[in-house]
């Protein structure tokens, strides 16, 4: 299931499942080990955070999907 | 003295260590430290020639209780240690003595990959690794002559962290049979071919300048410098910048990566099929193109089959490539598909021998089979490679009128491939000012049966019929 949120790849997973043998991670902790902690945050329940609202954003995609960018047509 | 300690009144345990990267040193006093219960935010380590004043009242070495609990690490944990002491880092004796403290209570803490002190002594040992794997690949000798008159290669390196000494042993195996140096700003190694030295911090002037040898090295380096694969992102990785002041190739490098894109350009340019000077003589190319090997048919057993006629032919016909009675009597056109054309060439009324006739490829190239040889086409590639050929003749012919027989032989000529069905039936204006008519080869109508063979030869007579008509407009004009 780890592996289906998004921002985590199979790097950080590892270390979670590893982690989470010890204690219980927090947000912190999770960000230690991933890219980017705020495409994570929407998708994760850690020992001090709960994506409350976040979740449920009808712009969630806009908030955390790379922008698109018109690339350069007629660069040299 | 490895070590010296001492207690301040604020009940703060100082201990200087002498050696920045002494594992040993650093061990026995965390160890006493650990047995005598001694916190680490009750320590600080410091290096020495940090601080001069602090050990004017120096209380001694702290002596373990001998009933303490034995202290515990992982082997694991000294292995991480030994390599993270050689960083650079100051905080480095502060995060090894915090995480021997706290393996004492939790043996398996290096296992959880989310600590940050587990992962910050990780991120130390990846960085001494590497920098002692780029001092391996980046210390350059330079030859000096000692008073003895005998050779010694000095070295300038500036390493990021304390591995001087932990890559010693790399250098003496690899150099072995030769006397060297290695000066750094924090110490130089010594090797005289059997004891080695260590010395105090040198300076870059204490190094050789330069030696004769480095001319050549860097035309190696120039010369092995392919400018079709420049990367400069993943060279500047593998060989980051701060490192290039002490080699002696790197002031090439800007120079080379500039001139790149140019050469490379110059590199396809010369791609295009260029065998050097054309033969001036008909009987130039015919010597030449037996000797030609520059694709895998001239490799084959066979022979080349050179173009014949009148040397200004004014119609020149070409076909695909020769047959195996060709490639036998070393003559175009002589064999089945050769009778077919003669046939229909007297039919048009164009005369045989007043044109010239050769071939887009000049070797026959088969498969054998049993005691036969099975015609097989040519790829594009190799008749783009013996266009050079063929355009080495029309250039000593200069016909007014070509007839490409079948798409090898016009790819041959417009160097890309056309349908013919599109094609033919009407001139194609070439660069040189001639036309150029395409049909399909005799070769096809030996294939067709019935119906279809009628029709396809009653199209290629056409065909003919027509060139031989712009023959004629040509001559007459």
């Amino acid at each position: 299931m780890l592996l289906r949120v998004p921002g985590l790849g199979v790097r950080a997973v590892d270390s979670v499942v590893a982690s989470r043998r010890h204690r219980r991670l927090r947000l912190d902790d999770v960000a230690r080990l991933t890219g980017s902690i705020a495409r994570v945050r929407p998708f994760i329940v850690a020992a001090d955070w709960r994506p409350t609202l976040l979740t449920d954003r009808a712009d969630l995609r806009a908030l955390l999907a790379p922008r698109s960018e018109q690339l350069e047509l007629f660069a040299a | 003295m490895t070590a010296l300690e001492a207690l301040r009144p604020d009940g703060q345990v100082v201990v200087e260590m002498a050696e920045p990267d002494d594992f040993e040193a650093w061990r026995e006093r965390a160890r006493a430290l650990v047995q005598g219960g001694v916190p680490p935010e009750r320590v600080s380590w410091i290096e020495a020639g940090a601080s001069g004043s602090l050990f004017a009242a120096a209380g001694g070495l702290s002596v373990p209780d001998v009933r303490a609990p034995w202290v515990r690490a992982s082997r694991r944990f000294v292995e991480l240690a030994e390599s993270a002491i050689l960083h650079s880092d100051p905080h480095r004796f502060a995060l090894l003595y915090r995480l021997l403290w706290r393996l004492q209570d939790t043996p398996r803490l290096l296992d959880d990959p989310a600590d940050r002190d587990v992962r910050r002594i990780g991120e130390l040992v990846r960085s001494v690794r590497r920098d002692m794997h780029k001092m391996r690949a980046f210390v350059r000798f330079r030859a000096a002559v000692e008073p003895d008159g005998c050779e010694r290669f000095v070295a300038w390196f500036e390493p990021e962290h304390h591995i001087l000494r932990a890559n010693a042993g790399f250098f003496v195996r690899r150099f072995a049979g030769m006397r060297w140096s290695i000066l750094t700003p924090r110490g130089s190694l010594h090797w005289d071919g059997d004891v080695l030295a260590e010395g105090p911090p040198a300076q870059r002037a204490d190094a050789p300048g330069g030696d004769p040898d480095e001319e050549l090295w860097r035309r190696y380096y120039a010369s092995i410098f392919n400018p079709a694969r420049l990367k400069v992102g993943a060279m500047l990785k593998e060989m980051p910048r701060k490192y290039w002041k002490n080699m002696p190739e790197t002031a090439l490098i800007p120079g080379l990566v500039a001139g790149a894109q140019a050469r490379e350009s110059a590199m396809v340019e010369a791609g295009a099929i260029e065998f050097g000077e054309r033969p001036t003589s008909l009987k130039g190319i015919d010597e030449a193109i037996h000797a030609c090997r520059r694709c895998p048919i001239g490799l084959l057993d066979n022979r080349a089959v050179m173009g014949e006629g009148p040397r200004k032919a004014a119609l020149m016909i070409v076909g695909e490539q020769p047959g195996d009675q060709e490639d036998v009597a070393g003559r175009p056109f002589v064999g089945p598909a050769g009778r077919v054309l003669d046939a229909h060439l007297e039919k048009a009324g164009i005369a045989r021998d007043r044109a010239y006739l050769t071939n887009a490829v000049k070797h026959f190239k088969f498969v054998p089979r049993g005691k036969r040889r099975l015609h097989q086409s040519p790829t594009a590639k190799e008749i783009d490679v013996c266009r050079w050929w063929l355009e080495s003749e029309r250039a000593i012919v200069r016909p007014k009128l070509l007839l490409a027989l079948g798409a090898s032989a016009a790819r041959g000529l417009l160097g890309k491939t056309v349908s013919i069905a599109r094609v033919r039936g009407r001139p194609l204006a070439l660069d040189d000012g001639s036309e150029l008519w395409v049909t399909v080869h005799p070769s096809y109508l030996l294939r067709l049966r019935d119906e279809a063979k009628g029709e396809q030869e009653r199209m290629f007579q056409a065909d003919l019929r027509a060139v031989a008509r712009r023959l004629a407009e040509l001559g007459s004009g």
